[in-house]
């Protein structure tokens, strides 16, 4: 299976005062194509910064993120921009929908961020919302929506531009675990009908289970999921 | 209570770039109205010691025509009145060379019967054995410490001075501390009458009455042309003439008191927004809704407290500027007056603190009333506020109409009140303030049907969805650029206007005259033998003689020019005349008088005048009402035949000779100048008196322009902070952008688009409001505070110059916000840190 993502001896150390503190430490790994991959860990385990460095929005350091044979630490800030842009869905833990936009306005916004017409990307956005549910609240503002309708407007806006991977990062840890489920397999559903590669961070052991490759990060280091509970 | 205060204090110094801001716009606005006060009251200061200086404990004054009274009348009075306290004075201006030809005032008086009146001898001086030379030797002056320390003088210096028509010198004999005015020069009276070219006149004759019915009896004794008035009218009349000329200065310092206002509205509803979480936090620990508004409000009035300390002290460097550009002005239009310092008083200071204080905490009512209705813990939603804003926007709009009915109504009903009149056009500014969201609405919405590339689109989306905090920065910034173009369009409309005046009044080639001059009036005697002597000269073909005198009329002390009325003025300078410009001049020939706008301003006279004459008051039919720029205090223009009948005054103040049709100006202004030599008189062609009004109008204006530039300043400020506070309240906004695709020059882009949008807005806004402001500056404001008509003149410029001002001002103010965009931390900021 070809691989998307290919991660190689990525640390990433944060400064805390006089002390360093070894989040990622030495990590090589590779995301397959089509592929729905759980990294699971504790909270503050790295799994959001091992995304971030994935999506290039964090500097590593030391170590690459190869994407299609370039490393993204040897992109400047706007082909990272342009990648994220044309590659890359994002589904955040606290959504982080634009609140002064509607619905409609944040879910088409990375179809015009590609430069696609108000008239198109409104149309592609049109049909992802009612995909996710949503039919009818396109006018409305994010902060009127429940949390759960408020991570589907998310789904949506990061599957409007079919995205090559998908990084979705703890999409549920902000819900009831009812709407979390119901959130998930909408997303799970998109994300496979579309062929595309999620990658998915996740403290949950339950939802690793849905997936087709499963990582936990424990010390800074990725071992595959034995579905121990820490 | 305390801890919410501690916790208020620490938030303003944990953001230090924000508080200071809103400190930057009050310290601002609280120093413009603070310098202006100081600078007015100094003057008004100056004057009082001044006057002080020359009317002393004087109760009344025994005045006469332009030659003043004569002497022979104080031997009278004084044995015949049943009045003991009486002292003559001879008064007149000079001009001294060495001070740059700045004129000063000669105060001839008599020593011995001074000492009631005024305490201009220190004794140290009295005892002097070289005292005597003050009676005995022409020429011989007594000065203030304060003006001998200024220009470094001491006894026995000598003064070259110009009197009249003559140059002449004079000797400082002593230095006194008792007097309080820089501009006076003592003499003793035969010394000053010698010198003034004044024999057997008084300027007038000081008198202490005590009783009002020996003032009615000596009025009923004095010959006719003479009379008395009081000393407290004396003094009301300086502070009448200046009064609109002030109010106005402070009218316009308070506007730029109220874009500081927008400045704190601004900051604090930022303020608010920021800690919503933290206020829910502690709603939920307990605290009230009141105690939250209490707090807020008082945190913005502590704002206020330090910004006005920090406007008083800024207050004071800027005083000393608006001083020497208020005192010269005053000295230009109304009397002389010298003052150097400014001193902080008590009301001022007191003002400045209400004023800071006030103003902080009433723009954070709003944003406190907001901070008190957060529920307990939970999160106040922006985008309600936002939709809030959407949905208020045509509301507020309307209130702002309603407003501007109210404000305008309240302006053109109160004819007479000049204060009522600005209030009212400051609610006008306030409702066309409020129109500003609900415009800005409608401006996005026809620039989206243009936006076809997606940053354009964005933000447009972005400028109308944050109308809640960038509908106050537009207002802000609009009301400072209409201010602007209101300001600048009067002014140049204003010039033009004169500029046109001066064409069609100033018809002679040349102009002869003494430099002493004050409040645009030659103050000189000339000899009336000069207008032969300049008739006589080769190339001269006319010589007209003209006089200028302060006279009383039934409203008190007027200006009046008699003139040649041969010489057939240009109908233009008319607002109203009976009859052709022949006819009136025939009339003025046989008796008539016509009488500038300010006069009929002031007084409300328009068909006949009574003056005082030397042979008692006599009424003057009015011919025509004229237009007159040169002084607001009222002029009457009559014919010199008709004044020599009128008055014993033969003396010239200025000549204006035209020259013969194939002479050279130039050629005879210098044959002119030949033949006056030593004389010190000024000899000035059409071309350099014009150039010379338009200075002083230029510098008359300096004040007006530098306040304009301060209101832009402080509006700068103002879109700063509030771009600034949108940044950040937006930075995770802006990560998630940047992490779904939008280009880190993609972003900058945005930002600067959307500034400009603001900027666009408002000065596009601020180009019909300016407009407005500049007909009612110069239809209503200049006319109820100095009776002129000004003619509208259209000019392009300060409405580009607002667009440019409002649009750079709005780029510029983004570049810190871009830059601090540009080291964002992505990851960082879409965690909320």
């Amino acid at each position: 299976m070809q691989s998307v993502v290919r991660i190689e001896r990525l640390t990433k150390v944060y400064e805390e005062g006089e002390q360093q503190r070894v989040v990622l430490d030495d990590l090589s790994v590779e995301f397959s194509s089509g592929q729905f991959t759980t990294v699971r860990g504790r909270s503050g385990s790295g799994k959001s910064t091992l995304l971030n460095l994935i999506a290039g929005i964090d500097e590593p350091t030391r170590g690459q993120v190869m994407i299609g044979g370039r490393s993204i630490s040897q992109m400047g800030p706007r082909e990272r921009a342009h990648y994220r842009r044309d590659n890359l869905g994002f589904v955040f833990q606290f959504f982080n929908l634009i609140p002064t936009l509607t619905v409609l306005e944040n879910v088409s916004l990375p179809s015009e961020l590609s430069g696609r017409s108000e008239a198109e990307s409104h149309a592609r956005a049109a049909q992802l919302i009612d995909q996710v549910g949503l039919n009818g609240r396109e006018a409305d503002f994010p902060d009127r929506l429940s949390g759960g309708e408020q991570q589907r407007v998310a789904i949506a806006r990061a599957l409007v531009e079919e995205p090559v991977l998908v990084l979705a990062d703890e999409p549920t840890g902000n819900l009831d675990r009812v709407t979390g489920e119901v959130v998930l397999s909408m997303l799970e559903e998109l994300i496979r009908e579309r062929g595309l590669t999620l990658i998915l961070a996740t403290h949950s052991h339950r939802i690793a289970q849905l997936a087709d490759q499963k990582w936990a990060l424990v010390d800074g280091k990725l071992e595959p999921d034995d579905e121990t509970p820490y | 209570m305390r801890p919410l205060i501690r916790a208020g204090i620490r938030d303003l110094i944990r953001r230090p770039l924000f508080s200071g801001l809103m400190l930057a716009g009050l310290t601002l606005g609280v120093s413009v109205v603070t310098a202006i006060d100081l600078a007015s009251q100094s003057a008004a200061r100056a004057f009082e010691l001044s006057t002080d200086t020359v009317v002393g404990r004087a109760t009344h004054r025994v005045i006469g025509g332009p030659t003043g009274v004569p002497e022979e009348l104080y031997a009278e009075i004084r044995s015949g009145s049943g009045i003991t306290q009486a002292a003559p004075v001879v008064e007149g201006l000079v001009s001294v060379l060495d001070f740059e030809k700045r004129p000063m005032r000669i105060l001839g008086v008599d020593l011995f019967a001074e000492a009631p009146f005024r305490d201009h001898l220190g004794p140290e001086l009295a005892f002097d054995p070289d005292f005597q030379q003050f009676f005995t030797e022409p020429g011989m002056v007594i000065l203030g410490e304060e003006l001998a320390a200024a220009n470094q003088l001491a006894p026995g210096t000598e003064l070259a001075v110009q009197v009249n028509d003559r140059l002449e010198t004079l000797t400082i004999l002593g230095i006194v501390s008792t007097f309080d005015s820089s501009d006076i020069l003592l003499m003793d009276i035969a010394a000053a009458q010698e010198l003034l070219g004044a024999s057997g006149r008084l300027s007038w004759i000081d008198l202490i009455v005590e009783d009002p019915g020996s003032v009615e009896k000596l009025r009923s004794q004095l010959p006719s042309g003479l009379s008395i008035i009081s000393s407290s009218q004396q003094r009301e009349t300086a502070d009448q003439l200046t009064s609109a000329f002030r109010l106005n200065l402070t009218a316009l310092s308070l506007l730029a008191l109220v874009v500081g206002f927008f400045l704190v509205y601004n900051t604090m509803t930022f303020s608010v927004l920021s800690r919503r979480s933290v206020l829910g936090t502690l709603r939920s620990l307990g605290v009230s809704g009141e105690q939250v508004f209490a707090q807020v409000v008082l945190e913005a009035a502590l704002v206020g407290l330090a910004g006005s300390l920090l406007g008083i002290l800024l207050g004071l460097l800027l005083a000393q500027f608006a001083l020497a550009l208020v005192t010269r002005t005053i000295n230009d239009f109304y009397f002389l007056l010298t003052v150097r310092e400014v001193t902080l008083t008590t009301r001022i200071a007191v003002k400045a603190i209400a004023l800071g204080v006030g103003a902080g905490a009433m723009a954070a009512i709003v944003p406190a009333l907001e901070a008190s209705r957060v529920p307990p813990i939970q999160v106040l939603r922006r985008s309600e506020i936002e939709e809030g804003a959407r949905v208020w926007a045509p509301r507020i709009g309307l209130i702002g109409l309603v407003l501007t009915a109210a404000g305008s109504a309240l302006f053109m009903l109160s004819d007479e009140s000049l204060a009522r009149t600005f209030f009212g056009i400051l609610v006008v500014v306030l409702g066309l303030a409020m129109m500003v969201p609900l415009a800005t609405q409608i401006f996005m919405r026809l620039f989206r049907p243009l936006s076809t590339r997606v940053h354009w689109r964005l933000a447009v989306r972005g400028v109308t969805s944050q109308l809640s905090r960038g509908g106050i920065a537009i207002a802000a910034l609009m009301v400072a650029l209409s201010v602007t173009i209101g300001i600048a369009l009067m002014i140049s409309s204003f010039r033009a206007t004169v500029e046109n005046w001066l064409n069609i009044t100033l018809y002679s080639d040349i102009y002869v005259s003494s430099p002493a001059v004050i409040g645009n009036r030659p103050q000189a005697n000339l000899s009336p033998s000069l207008e032969g002597r300049l008739a006589q000269m080769e190339g001269v073909a006319t010589v007209e003689a003209i006089r200028t005198v302060r006279i009383q009329g039934e409203f008190g002390e007027l200006d009046l020019t008699a003139v040649d009325p041969r010489r057939v003025r240009d109908a233009g300078i008319y607002r109203f005349a009976s009859g052709s410009a022949s006819q009136v001049w025939d009339r003025v020939r046989e008796g008539a008088v016509v009488i500038s706008e300010s006069l009929v301003f002031r007084h409300g006279t328009e068909n006949a005048l009574v003056l005082e004459t030397d042979a008692g008051p006599r009424t003057f039919e009015v011919v025509g009402v004229f237009y007159d720029y040169s002084s607001d205090r009222g002029t009457v223009l009559m014919s010199r035949e008709i004044y020599l009948e009128n008055w014993d005054d033969p003396a010239l103040s200025s000549l204006g000779v035209q020259a013969l049709a194939d002479e050279g100006v130039d050629d005879l202004a210098e044959s002119i100048r030949a033949e006056l030599a030593g004389t010190g008189l000024a000899v000035q062609d059409n071309q350099e008196i014009r150039e010379e009004a338009l200075r002083i109008f230029d510098r008359t204006f300096a004040i007006t322009e530098s306040l304009r530039i301060l209101a832009v300043v402080i509006a700068f400020v103002g879109i700063l902070s509030a771009l600034l506070a949108l940044q950040l309240e937006r930075t995770r906004e802006y990560a998630t952008l940047q992490a779904i695709g939008l280009a880190p020059e993609g972003l900058e882009k945005l930002t600067y688009l959307e500034t400009a949008l603001m900027g666009l807005s408002a000065s596009l806004l601020a180009l019909p409001v300016g407009l407005l402001l500049a007909m009612i500056l110069i239809h209503v404001i200049n006319v109820r505070s100095f009776g002129w008509t000004i003619q509208l003149a259209p000019a392009i410029g300060p409405f580009l110059q607002a667009i440019l001002v409002g649009v750079a001002a709005s780029l510029a103010a983004a570049v810190y916000p871009v830059s601090r965009l540009r080291k964002m931390p992505i990851a960082a900021a879409l965690r909320g840190e």
